[in-house]
Order: structure tokens, then C-alpha cells, then sequence
């Protein structure tokens, strides 16, 4: 950057070049959630590079996958994005199960969905409450962890815990749902609507806000895409691109449900998508309830040990961040040869120096924190 | 097309089972060396290291494939066999269709060009393989360290890996 000093003596008119310098940010910075470090160049106070540096939380999930067998391997798929935990164990129930050729019953589908749904209404409203946070307001995250505590409390009594849920199993779910399950979600549903709206106004329409996020690091379509963005970040910036519609699982192709799209795929625009999704949400949590009936939760013919037939497994879920895909290479024995873990996060994460150059020095975290990042989830 | 397909299945001991004939038809068109090779799910295509780049720019800039969105890359060792594999997943944004990119490598020296500039997410992708499997990918923009330490040696990914703590921790499993 330059800056140029007027002066009436024409010959003191120079130009003085300012100095670069690199600011650490991070691994332990409020606004990571998580360890995550960003090295950021700046000029004065414009970003002109930013540098990830990721691997700190890195447990090497993939490598351990190597040494247990598939029905252990399950609960470690919790600790990958811990705040969409019920979502990730179905992506990786789903690739085994479709390996086996297992026919899950109809109500395990259905709670699958349901729990889905739910985890992700309570990991965007710790977004939702945390992202107030970053920018400032300390109000929303105290509205957004009365509704997540609630939803944590019908998944605690279900199936008796918080966050590691592991709760979907190969071929169903661990057990039925809790008789208290169906009425508690109805109850939640018709409190967090009107939430929804009160929120709205909160945070959404409030001018401070909107200056702060509006026309703030824009996220071309082309761009995203080349770095495989996906979830809300993709979408923000009008990308039609959910797994539930594009590549149905479970039975997201019997639900109707609008997928929210941006127009200029600035924060503003992210924030909307991920917002107007939890509305989506309750709508598919109610068609789930209002279609589910009683039945068998675990199918009947799960292997008491499980072994692949040699070759290679995908598949992949919409998490709350994204596009979550696991891929099983499979040499016949009872662990895999290979399991890859295709984190949102990561891909998510890998856009931001795309997204933030040019921006001030304040934008960053309005920036990364629409990115939704876990760093888990990133690290694996 | 009949013509084609019959020599891939030739190639592989399994007959693939094709999960889109317009689309094969397009690809076995262009590249007619490239075979497709038998799997469950997804067309899986066995390219060799040399044609890699062409394949890939060509599957991801012709309009009958636009396979434009990047979903992983994964290196496999299969030490009993002696090589190594890595597959390039790819899907495309306008309906959700997949394909897999399959290249055998010599395990001696495991080598193939990069993708990262015609993907940019494989930038990171490949940058971990790197690190965790000692694939060599030639000509990618930025081959240093991801997630482990810089002075990290060893490739834990592999199979003849031995991790120091074993000999403190020992499990019964």
C-alpha cells in the first residue's frame, strides 16, 4: 500500500511505502473454537495473506480406524465434529451398511433423521451464539444455549449423553427412543419457532450487525467449488449443492424442505443460509414424527463380527457443516485396509486466505467464524 | 461404445457394472486406454500416472462430465501387494454424480503429477498424503507439512509404520 502525503511544495510529494509484517494469531485466540493458529500478514491494517496452521488437535483417527475393528471404530467418529456427532456416526453406519447390503428398519431411519436434524439445530445455534460473540454481542449466546441445552437434555435421555453421542450403530440404533422423546421435540419445536423470529430481530436486523457482516468477504461460486466448500459456505454464495437433495440418504427424498441459497456469498449471506436452515430443520423433524411408527430399531441380520468384502466404500452425509464423506478401503479383514475421512471443515478452512485478502484486520473473524470451523474436525 | 467396453472388461477379472452408459461412453471416447474397473458403488477409473493430468482436466472442462467439485484424495498402501493406490474423488454440484479417479503405483517409488492447481482443495488434500503416506506428488505449489510436526520423520500411514509409544502402552486388543 502506498500512501501519499499532499503538500503545497509540489517537490515534498513522495511516496512512502509502509512496512509488512506477519500477526500470530492463535492456537489459542476466542474467535477459533479450538486450536487452530492463523499467521496473517498485514499491511497497516489490511490482510494480505493469511496462512493456516492446522494439526494441533491431530489424533490420528484414520491410522487408529487401522487397529480396531468396524464396530469400535464407531464411537471415534463422535470426536471427529463433536458438535454434529449423531450426523457423523451416520455417515459411517451408512458406508458400512451399504458394504454388508444391511436393510435398516424403517423407525431406526426415521429417529436417524430426526436426531440429525437436531444436532443440527444445536451445533448452529452455538454457532449462531458464538458468532455473536465474536462480533461482540454477548446477548445471543446466552438465548442460543437455553435452546441447546434443551436439545442436549432429549438426547441425553435418550441415549445417555450430551455430545459423544454414539448412539447410531451399525444396522439401527443402540435403543428405542425414551417415551418422553416425541413430546419434549414437539414442545421444543413450538417454542424455538417462535424463537427463530425473535432472533431474527436480535441479531439479523440490527444495524450494527448488518454493517459488520453485509458485502464482507465475498466467496465467489467458482472459487468455493474449486476448494470444495460446501454446507451453509457454499451455499451462501448460491451454490445449490446439499447432499440431502442431490444424493438422497435415508429417506430425505420423501421430505419436503427448502435448501436456503445466497446471492452474493458475502458473511451476510452465510449467516442466512445456516440461519433460515434450522427452520428447514423443524420442518423435517415434524414430517419425521407425524410418518414415524413403531417398530424394530436394529436390523435383524448385523453380523456378530463384521467383515468387508474386499473393495472400496463411500458415502457421505450433509453435516452441519457440510458435505461429511467417509471412504473404506477394504482388504476382507475385520478392520480396514484404509478409512479416509473427508472433514467439511477442512475444505471450508483451506478457502479462507481466498476470502479474507484484502479485508481489514477486523474482518477476520467475522469471516472465519461464518466459515462455522471445528478444529477437530479439521484435524481428525 | 459395445466395442470399448467389452476390452475393459477384458482388463479386469469382474465384469464393472456401468453406473452411466452416456457418460461412459464420453470418457471411453476421449481416453479410450482408460478402464473401467470393477466396484460397488461408484465408477471408478484406472488411470495411469503419465495421463493423469489430461484425464482429469478433461473430465473436470467437458460440459457432458463437469465433474467440478472436489471430495478427496486417498492413498492407500497395499503392502502385501507391493504398490500403492490413490484415488481422486470427484462429484459434480449440478446433480450429485461421482466419480473416482484410480492410479496404481510402484511402492518403491510412489510418484504421479499433482491436481492441486486444477483443484485448489487438493492442495491440503495431497499435502497430507504426503506427510502420512510418502507419496511424492510432482509439481504441487506447496509440498510442505500439514498436521504433523515439521521434524516428524517416518510415514505413519504406512503399513511397515511402528509407533514408539507401543512399547510403553500395550493394549490386550
Amino acid at each position: 500500500m502506498t500512501v501519499t502525503i499532499d503538500c503545497c511544495e509540489e517537490r515534498l510529494v513522495k511516496n512512502l511505502d509502509t512496512q509488512e509484517y506477519w500477526v500470530n494469531m492463535g492456537p489459542q485466540h476466542p474467535s477459533t473454537h479450538g486450536v487452530l493458529r492463523f499467521l496473517v500478514k498485514l499491511d497497516g491494517e489490511t490482510i494480505t495473506d493469511v496462512i493456516p496452521h492446522i494439526g494441533y488437535m491431530h489424533r490420528g483417527i484414520e491410522k487408529m480406524s487401522e487397529n480396531v475393528t468396524y464396530v469400535q471404530f464407531n464411537h471415534l467418529t463422535s470426536r471427529l465434529d463433536y458438535l454434529s456427532a449423531m450426523i457423523n456416526n451416520w455417515g459411517y453406519c451408512m458406508c458400512v451398511e451399504k458394504a454388508l447390503g444391511l436393510e435398516v428398519p424403517a423407525r431406526a431411519i426415521y429417529v436417524r433423521m430426526i436426531m440429525s436434524e437436531l444436532t443440527r439445530i444445536a451445533s448452529h445455534q452455538l454457532w449462531w451464539g458464538v458468532y455473536g460473540m465474536d462480533l461482540g454481542a454477548f446477548t445471543p449466546m446466552m438465548h442460543s444455549f437455553r435452546d441447546r441445552e434443551t436439545i442436549n437434555d432429549i438426547l441425553e435421555e435418550t441415549c445417555g449423553s450430551r455430545l459423544t453421542t454414539h448412539y447410531i450403530r451399525i444396522g439401527g440404533l443402540s435403543n428405542d427412543v425414551h417415551e418422553n422423546f416425541v413430546p419434549r421435540i414437539k414442545k421444543f419445536i413450538d417454542g424455538f419457532r417462535k424463537s427463530l423470529v425473535e432472533y431474527a430481530t436480535l441479531v439479523s436486523g440490527n444495524v450494527i450487525f448488518r454493517a459488520r457482516a453485509e458485502n464482507v468477504g465475498i466467496l465467489k461460486p467458482a472459487v468455493g467449488i474449486s476448494y470444495g466448500c460446501s454446507g451453509s459456505t457454499l451455499r451462501g454464495s448460491g451454490v445449490n449443492y446439499d447432499v440431502r437433495k442431490q444424493d438422497p440418504y435415508g429417506y430425505y427424498d420423501r421430505m419436503q424442505f427448502d435448501v436456503p441459497l445466497g446471492t452474493k456469498g458475502d458473511s451476510l449471506d452465510r449467516y442466512e443460509c445456516r440461519f433460515k436452515e434450522m427452520e428447514q430443520s423443524l420442518r423435517i423433524i415434524e414430517q419425521c414424527l407425524e410418518q414415524m411408527e413403531p417398530g424394530e430399531v436394529v436390523a435383524a441380520k448385523v453380523p456378530k463380527k463384521i467383515k468387508l468384502p474386499a473393495g472400496e466404500y463411500f458415502s457421505h452425509v450433509e453435516s452441519a457443516r457440510g458435505d461429511h464423506a467417509y471412504f473404506i478401503v477394504s482388504d476382507g479383514g475385520t478392520s480396514p485396509c484404509r478409512l479416509r475421512v473427508r472433514s467439511p471443515g477442512y475444505s471450508n478452512l483451506a478457502v479462507l486466505p481466498e476470502v479474507v485478502r484484502g479485508w481489514r484486520v477486523a474482518d477476520m473473524v467475522t469471516v472465519s467464524s461464518t466459515l462455522d470451523l471445528v478444529a477437530p474436525d479439521i484435524d481428525r | 461404445m459395445s466395442e470399448e467396453i467389452k476390452n475393459t472388461q477384458e482388463n479386469t477379472a469382474e465384469a464393472p457394472q456401468i453406473h452411466d452408459a452416456e457418460l461412459h461412453a464420453v470418457i471411453s471416447g476421449a481416453f479410450p486406454d482408460v478402464a473401467l474397473v470393477a466396484s460397488p458403488q461408484i465408477a471408478t477409473y484406472a488411470v495411469k500416472p503419465e495421463k493423469l493430468l489430461a484425464f482429469a482436466a478433461f473430465i473436470r472442462d467437458d460440459a457432458r462430465c463437469g465433474f467440478d467439485f472436489p471430495v478427496l484424495v486417498t492413498g492407500v498402501d497395499r503392502a502385501p501387494e507391493n504398490r500403492m493406490e490413490v484415488f481422486y474423488h470427484l462429484l459434480r454440484t449440478r446433480d450429485g454424480h461421482k466419480v473416482v479417479i484410480k492410479i496404481d503405483l510402484d511402492r518403491a517409488n510412489p510418484a504421479l503429477p499433482s491436481l492441486a492447481m486444477l483443484y485448489r482443495s487438493f492442495d491440503w488434500h495431497e499435502r497430507e498424503q504426503m506427510e502420512l503416506l510418502g507419496i511424492t506428488f510432482e509439481g504441487h505449489p506447496d509440498p510442505r507439512k500439514l498436521l504433523l510436526d515439521d521434524t516428524y520423520t517416518g510415514y505413519p500411514l504406512r503399513k511397515e509404520y511402528e509407533d514408539e509409544a507401543h512399547e510403553y502402552i500395550k493394549r490386550p486388543y
